[in-house]
């Protein structure tokens, strides 16, 4: 009904969102540089001039702007970017480390929730009381806390001083695993290409394989960066999800719930059902967020993802690693705005206009 | 008490600037009495907020300290003691109740491996992260403010394009925007520097840096550019949403038909209408700027040794971390409370200049008036 | 809990006695309705008349107790004889017994229904968890019995429109939901709170034929509430005029018509524009409703009222001027 006409507008406008990132990926990459061929070099070392020479060849810096963009634009929709450092394709590096980075997130998102649902609800039932203002409090504390620092200081607190967490690495299960339905990629390909990736998430691969000390372990080593994480944002989706139950609360239609002698668990689906809709976008974002955020936490705690090769090509000034990894980045955050836009809409009928 | 006498400050401030208005133009306070004793109930709900009081006072030390902090730090981050004397290569922090600065002659919060004081380089640090935010919101803001309300109010195929445009900015998550903007511009600031005097002595006068340090004021304007670039979009979409709504008004539509000129109705009559959001996010944006600049500098795209830019500090504690880890810790304390005073300052405003609320404390101020007069009535 | 034995003349309905609610906001403690005493039979519609903000709202839902914090419900009783013949006092009650009551013998019907109904929930969803919450149908007899109902309601294709969602409805549309989730339990009273104000004026003659003719079928009693006397002389049978959180005048709907008494109940009559007679000019109040937090002393009328004397800033009695007609105010009080 509504909802395929949404859908279809809705990736409509994905389109030439993703060409324009690429323009603006081409404009970082040929022309803001003021010597872009040194720049895919790697800065201002002292580099052979033949290699300067081929580099320009090889990368069009001696064809009009629109040859270098449509270069450009195949080499990273083809992911023919190499990356000069390791000589492998920066989309294999990257899809190599991608799984980790998500496995990372979908911690910070554990914590997340579990820090700011209870909370949320909590300052929402207790107005202006000292759990209302704690949530505030929290909130306030997460947005100003820059986020290495509070890594650092969980890392001082848990590992220096308690000890009792472990830092760095990726416990990977012994063998490639997959779900039982590994033969689902012929039958249905979308869902079977994503079962078979779900299984590249250590985590979650491990668990396929019933490894469960390998799952134990990344509990001990995943525990800390995803509570810094949730710390970092529970308190703000924990004063959304008050605001938005309050004033789910206060509406008319939870009054008429009451007036019509509905069950107060019926009520509260009334409220709740409302006040999860800004919050789930918010969630989403924040998904989002932490991918990107990984860059920083990956550093610091020393998981091998994506944000920490991002980071290393930076130190290098490996150029093309950088390239590749902003588009990257901004697919994989467009695509999780897009995901979160459908869910909003199928929660929401009166998005699917 | 102490609100009441913040309360009175902001009186005497409103009441003087409405004399001098008074001055330049004759009957101005007249005219305008409903917006100053609404200045003035926003004044006495500022002054009842603890949060904005605590917010105030931290940036007010913030923002003084940003302006004196090169002058009264005692050392200057390009000298380097430890060359010297060995002795004071990463001394420990000597913090009063457990230890005596003075006494024994130790550094209040440590030293670097350079021997370079940490309070010192913190002093100095606060000054380039308050210019960075200042730049960054200064242009960001405006430039997002203008296209928003081209945009909304032309509407069309200008609306369009500006909003594809916008959407490819935050296709990107912000802190890749400008890693990857600050990685490629340094070249060309780089070249302006070396070629443009005054701005070369400008900037460096307002980071307070010697002249030995310009490719690190390259990577400092870099970082503030790219911040800029990612900083527009969000306004832009913003005040689009709200001219988009203010247009439609009766009052835009009266203005317009009186045959007053576009830009006229823009910026004096749809302008102020969609501003007072602005505020409160600016305020919370000049922490997040803060931040976000020293998150540029933690991962090395901003300035490098020896400019103490407090992002960097951290990066280069790492090293040392958690051994020394007052490299690590004290300028991002210093971030926090940055950060924490902009966050307070703008979780108040955003209440304060909530109408609401002033609606509410005007029946409670006038209910306590009328008692008073009544009272003295009686007697 | 101390049980007090209840008494309802066995004509009537509902009894309101000396309902007081207060709102404890910010700017200080809102006395909304105070003193307000009415009754309800059988078979009867009960207009509640007045300007906007003088408590006719506050007062039908303070009666199933639908007053939240600020809102507090200081005194007085509504004794209400349930379906099985017991005597009860609503204010009293547990919340279990009270929630039984609601929805199922006493229904409302709010007055905006695009913010009563839930955007989240379909309109069948709304009729078919009232019907669930106080029988022990399933949810499937439940989902046919809605499509009945909005049948009755005279929606055009019952069976699509259960699966629609409120902002898929024109608002006519939505009202003759919530009217038809309203009687979904067949109540033995439904309050109308202004059915009609977000209405086109087309829909409104609409909406209220179909009250009276749900009222017929089901042998409810409505109570009313409007500002609209034009609806007043339409429907209803008796009439309670509200002013300021108190009942000034009450009577038969033909007698207050023709004998208004209550110098505010004229009034709001003379603010009425009459298409028989011409006249110059439609009269008005002078003056504005006062403010709640500091009500005039008395009758709270008299600064607004021409014939206000000193003994106008005492309580006034409701006095009976003719069989069923009674008046709040000094001009009729013997003294």
């Amino acid at each position: 009904m509504g909802l395929g006409r949404f859908l279809a507008r809705r990736i409509a406008t994905f389109i030439p969102t993703i060409i324009g990132v690429i323009f603006l990926t081409y404009l970082i990459a040929y022309a803001i540089p003021a010597n872009p061929v040194r720049a895919w070099v790697g800065g201002e070392k002292m580099v052979d001039p033949k290699l300067i020479e081929r580099i320009r060849h090889e990368y069009k810096f001696d064809a009009p702007w629109y040859e270098q963009f449509t270069f450009l634009f195949t080499q990273l929709i083809s992911g023919q970017l190499r990356d000069p450092v390791r000589g492998k394709l920066v989309i294999v590096s990257l899809g190599e480390r991608f799984p980790i980075t998500v496995e990372l997130a979908l911690f910070g998102m554990m914590f997340l929730l579990i820090i700011s649902i209870p909370l949320g609800i909590a300052a929402a039932l207790k107005k202006d009381t000292p759990i209302d203002f704690a949530v505030r409090f929290l909130a306030l504390f997460g947005s100003s806390m820059p986020s290495f620092v509070l890594y650092y200081l969980l890392i001082l607190a848990f590992f220096t001083v308690l000890g009792i967490t472990y830092l760095a690495g990726i416990p990977e299960p012994s063998r490639p695993c997959r779900l039982f339905v590994s033969n689902l990629p012929n039958v249905v390909p979308v869902v079977g290409y994503l079962g078979s990736y779900i299984g590249k998430i250590p985590m979650f691969g491990a668990m396929m394989c019933g490894e469960w000390s390998v799952v134990h372990e990344t509990f001990k080593r995943m525990w800390l960066p995803g509570l810094a994480l949730g710390l970092l944002s529970g308190g703000f989706v924990a004063r959304i999800l008050r605001n938005s139950l309050l004033d789910a609360l206060g509406s008319e239609y939870v009054l008429f719930a009451r007036a019509r002698g509905l069950s107060k668990f019926r009520v509260w689906k009334h409220a709740l059902k409302n006040a999860m809709i800004p919050v789930v976008t918010v969630l989403g974002l924040q998904f989002g967020g932490f991918l990107a955020g990984a860059i920083i936490a990956e550093t610091v705690f020393g998981i091998p993802g994506m944000g920490r090769y991002v980071y290393d090509a930076i130190s290098r000034l490996n150029f093309p690693a950088i390239i590749g990894g902003t588009f990257l980045f901004a697919i994989v955050y467009v695509t999780v705005n897009l995901i979160v836009d459908i869910l909003y809409a199928v929660i929401d009928p009166r998005v699917r206009y | 008490m102490m609100a009441e006498v913040i309360y009175r400050g902001f009186c005497i401030i409103i009441d003087t600037i409405a004399k001098l208005m008074d001055k330049i133009r004759p009957g101005w306070s007249d005219r305008n009495s409903s917006r100053i004793s609404e200045w003035k109930l926003m004044a006495y709900a500022y002054s009842r907020s603890a949060i904005g009081i605590v917010g105030g006072v931290l940036v007010s030390i913030f923002v003084i300290i940003g302006i004196i902090g090169p002058y009264i730090a005692f050392e200057r981050y390009n000298e380097f003691p430890a060359s010297v004397n060995p002795d004071l290569y990463f001394l420990r922090p000597c913090i009063p109740p457990w230890c005596d600065p003075w006494s024994e002659n130790l550094p209040l919060l440590g030293t670097d491996n350079w021997g370079r004081d940490i309070l010192s380089l913190v002093l100095h640090g606060a000054r380039i992260s308050l210019v960075i935010s200042l730049i960054v919101v200064a242009l960001g803001v405006p430039l997002g403010i203008i296209l928003g309300l081209l945009a909304g109010y032309f509407g069309g195929a200008v609306d369009e394009v500006m909003m594809r445009i916008t959407d490819v900015f935050i296709a990107f998550p912000a802190l890749i925007l400008a890693i990857a903007f600050a990685t490629v511009l340094p070249s060309r600031f780089r070249e302006v520097l070396y070629t443009n005097v005054f701005t070369r002595e400008f900037f460096l006068s307002l980071f307070a840096l010697s002249k030995e340090e310009i490719p690190q004021l390259a990577s400092l304007l870099a970082v503030i550019f790219a911040l800029v670039l990612v900083w527009w979009p969000g306004y832009a979409r913003i005040i689009r949403g709200s001219v988009l709504s203010v247009k439609e008004q009766a009052f835009v539509e009266a203005a317009r038909s009186l045959g007053l000129s576009t830009w006229r109705v823009l910026f004096r009559h749809i302008l102020p209408n969609v501003l007072s959001p602005v505020i409160v996010m600016v305020t919370f944006d000049l922490g997040t700027a803060t931040l976000l600049a020293a998150a540029l500098s933690f991962l090395g795209i901003g300035p490098q040794d020896p400019v103490p830019e407090l992002g960097f500090l951290v990066s280069k504690g790492r090293e040392y971390f958690p051994d020394k880890w007052w490299i690590v810790m004290f300028p991002g304390i210093a971030l926090f409370i940055i950060a924490l005073g902009w966050n307070l300052l703008g979780d108040s405003l955003r209440d304060v200049l909530d109408p609401k609320t002033r609606r509410s404390l005007e029946f409670k101020v006038k209910g306590k008036k009328q008692r008073k007069f009544k009272s003295v009535k009686r007697k | 809990m101390s049980k007090k034995y209840l008494e309802l003349e066995p004509e009537k309905i509902l009894s309101v006695k000396d309902l007081e609610v207060k709102f404890y906001t910010y700017a200080g403690v809102v006395h909304a309705v105070s003193g307000v005493s009415f009754d309800v039979y059988e078979n009867e519609v009960v207009a509640l008349v007045g300007e906007t903000g003088c408590g006719k709202t506050v007062t039908t839902r303070a009666i199933t107790r639908l007053i939240y914090p600020p809102g507090h419900i200081a005194r007085g009783q509504a004794i209400f004889r349930r379906r099985n013949g017991t005597v009860i006092d609503l204010l009293s009650i547990s919340e279990k017994e009270l929630r039984d009551i609601r929805g199922n013998e006493i229904a409302y019907i709010f007055q905006d229904p695009t913010s009563a109904l839930n955007p989240l929930f379909t309109a069948g969803e709304h009729i078919v968890e009232t019907i669930v919450a106080h029988s022990s149908t399933n949810r499937k007899l439940a989902r046919n019995e809605a499509i009945r109902l909005l049948k009755q309601v005279l929606i055009p294709h019952p069976s699509l429109r259960v699966k629609t969602y409120p902002h898929e409805l024109s608002g006519g549309m939505r009202q003759r939901v919530v009217i038809a989730t309203a009687i979904a339990n067949k109540p033995r009273l439904l309050i109308a709170d202004e059915p009609t104000t977000n209405l086109d004026v087309t829909v409104q003659a609409q909406i209220l034929d179909l009250l009276s003719e749900l009222k017929k079928q089901y042998s409810m009693s409505i109570i009313l509430i409007t500002h609209n006397l034009g609806i007043v002389a339409e429907i209803a049978d008796r009439v309670y005029v509200m002013y300021a959180g108190k009942i000034v005048e009450s009577a038969n709907v033909f007698e207050l018509f023709e004998k208004p008494m209550h110098p505010y109940t004229r009034g709001l009559l003379h603010a009425l524009p009459d298409p028989v007679r011409r006249i110059e000019k439609l009269e008005y109040i002078p003056g504005t409703v006062p403010s709640l937090i500091n009500p005039p002393p008395g009758c709270r009328f008299h600064p607004r009222c021409k014939f206000a004397k000193r003994v106008c800033r005492e309580e006034p009695p409701m006095v009976e001027v003719e069989p069923g007609h009674y008046v709040a105010c000094w001009l009729y009080a013997k003294r």
